[in-house]
């Protein structure tokens, strides 16, 4: 019974200090939400990048063609040699009537001049895409250096320079991204624990008299632990908003190819894990720069 | 109730604020403790209250030694031990009456019964009409008051006064004196430093006299007592 009531009055007590500290209250809730919509932006443009760039990769294939009269070599040959290559994800034949399918279908209306072409002049081919874990240079030209031994194989086409390019680039992204992630992790985990640090710091003077008086530690935390709740909630909440606020102000603003970059793809998920974030972030933020005050 | 043997206090350098003081003080006592200024007066009730630990020597209050006290039992001590802080120890963030009823709060008591209680000590104290304002837009005299009304609210079994009338004029200063009183005469174990010539000629109570830390011989009564030096509130 006394233990509800003591749970009841240290909730008032939350209520009024908070409503006596509204001000640093609302800054730390700001500051909070900055921080946090801060990192979310970065995860989410660090996403978008990410997933793009891999799509670059995903396209990325390539073409054995077949030699114009290699005797005894029949599809099903073709099929088991592919099929043996390192780090082969699927493989499509594709026939001379193919061929010149395709490039009447790029040409689009001006495939007029294909007519009464046979398709006899296009090389038939063999296109292979790799597994993800074979998109780097070194590893894709393990693949090719095995196609090149096939006796059937007649010239391969890769975009080397493309995938070359491609994998530094990768790779530098990730490294930039990576550094960038850390500094901003950093420095949002060093903004908000001063922000709670100081809200405390501002306190430590009441903290001490609730100690002379008799108040247990957890009577003492319990206000500091609703703030901390309040703030990350608060902070969140603003951080979430702030997000759509970024969203709504690049839309049409720039280039319509670009916009991917700031399109959300978590959903309402980050919005709540951005409150839940700041909520622990703020009450253990909170519930550990008081344990100073409350020894002393 | 609280035995001092060979006490001292160094708070940091070489001079002691309390130098191997050997003291008795019964249950239901009332006492006063004077000396000038740096005494060692309010070390003396910190030591008491478990505020500061002693550097040297025994002591124990109501059966309890401090030095030996779990942290996390400290707090349950405080509750049935007021205190009436020098310098206050309001909080800035509540008002009069919360202030107040933070003694019985963190005790869990109705609220009801808080209300009562302290709506009653603070028209006692006369300062009821005060309730609802913050304790830094008060006068030094009220917020004395609001300090005694949160020692005495404990109903507690040991009362440590810090020069509680300092700030007060005679008339009130009497009148805290009697509350004192009457707490001491239900039972509640008094000690009041003051240097406050008035109250101690005019109760005829035990006197404890610091110098330089040190207990000063027993004298008996106070108009045999040192004057105090030009005492500089501290
Ligand atoms: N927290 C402290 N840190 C260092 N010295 C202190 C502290 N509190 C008191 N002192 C010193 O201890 C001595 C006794 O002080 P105090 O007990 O406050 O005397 P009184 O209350 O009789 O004026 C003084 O010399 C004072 O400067
Ligand atoms: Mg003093």
């Amino acid at each position: 019974m006394s233990t509800t009531r003591k749970i009841l009055y240290a909730s008032e007590d939350a209520y009024t200090s908070i409503k006596a500290n509204l001000a640093t209250t609302i800054l730390s809730s700001v500051t909070v939400g900055f921080a946090l919509a801060l990192v979310a932006l970065f995860l989410i443009i660090f996403v978008n990048l990410q997933n793009h760039v891999e799509g670059f990769g995903e396209r990325t294939h390539i073409i054995a063609y077949l030699k114009e009269n290699a005797t005894g070599v029949s599809k099903e040959l073709i099929g088991t040699d592919v099929k043996a290559l390192p780090g082969l994800k699927e493989y499509k034949y594709i026939t001379k009537d193919e061929a010149l399918d395709r490039l009447k279908e790029e040409l689009g209306e001006h495939k007029a001049i294909f007519e009464g072409i046979k398709s006899d002049i296009f090389p038939a081919s063999v296109e292979i895409k790799v597994k993800d874990t074979y998109r780097d240079p070194e590893k894709i030209l393990e693949t090719v250096e095995e196609l090149r031994k096939l006796k059937w194989v007649a010239e391969i086409q890769y975009g080397q320079e493309n995938i070359e390019k491609f994998a530094a680039f990768l790779a530098f992204f990730k490294l930039a991204a990576t550094i960038l992630g850390i500094f901003l992790t950093a420095a949002v985990v060093f903004i908000i624990s001063n922000t709670v640090r100081l809200t405390v710091y501002a306190r430590k003077d009441s903290i001490h008299i609730m100690k002379l008086v008799g108040a247990s530690d957890a009577y003492i935390k319990v206000p500091f632990f609703f703030e901390g709740i309040l703030v990350g909630l608060t902070g969140g909440i603003a951080a979430a908003a702030m997000l759509e606020l970024t969203q709504f102000f690049f839309t049409g603003r720039i280039p319509e190819y670009l916009s991917f970059i700031i399109t959300n793809p978590f959903g309402w998920a980050i919005l709540v894990i951005l409150v839940i974030v700041g909520m622990v972030l703020g009450t253990a933020g909170c519930l550990i720069s008081m344990r100073r005050f409350l020894r002393a | 109730m609280i035995k001092l043997f060979n006490v001292s206090k160094y708070y940091d350098g070489s001079v002691p604020a309390l130098l191997s003081t050997t003291l008795n003080i019964e249950k239901g006592e009332f006492v006063f403790i004077t000396g000038p200024s740096g005494a060692g007066k309010s070390t003396l009730l910190k030591l008491i209250y478990g505020t500061e630990l002693p550097t040297g020597g025994q002591m124990i209050v109501n059966g309890r030694n401090f030095q030996k006290v779990p942290r996390r039992e400290v707090p349950y001590l405080r509750r049935r031990t007021g205190f009436v802080f020098q310098d206050f120890m309001l909080l800035k963030d509540k008002n009069v009456f919360d202030n107040v009823a933070l003694a019985l709060k963190i005790r869990g008591l109705p609220k009801d019964e808080i209300k009562e209680r302290v709506s009653n000590m603070l028209a006692y104290l006369k300062i009821q009409h005060r309730a609802n304002f913050n304790p830094l837009s008060l006068s030094g005299g009220e917020q004395q008051r609001v300090a005694i009304a949160r020692a005495l609210i404990k109903e507690p079994i040991l009362l440590l006064a810090d020069e509680p009338t300092g700030n007060l004029d005679p008339d009130l200063a009497f009148k805290t004196m009697e509350l004192f009183k009457e707490a001491n005469n239900q039972g509640t174990t008094v000690i009041v430093a003051t240097h406050d010539r008035a109250l101690l000629d005019h109760y005829h109570k035990r006197i404890i006299t610091l110098d330089h830390g040190r207990v000063l011989p027993r004298v008996g009564q106070s108009e045999t007592a040192p004057q105090p030096a030009e005492e500089l509130n501290r």
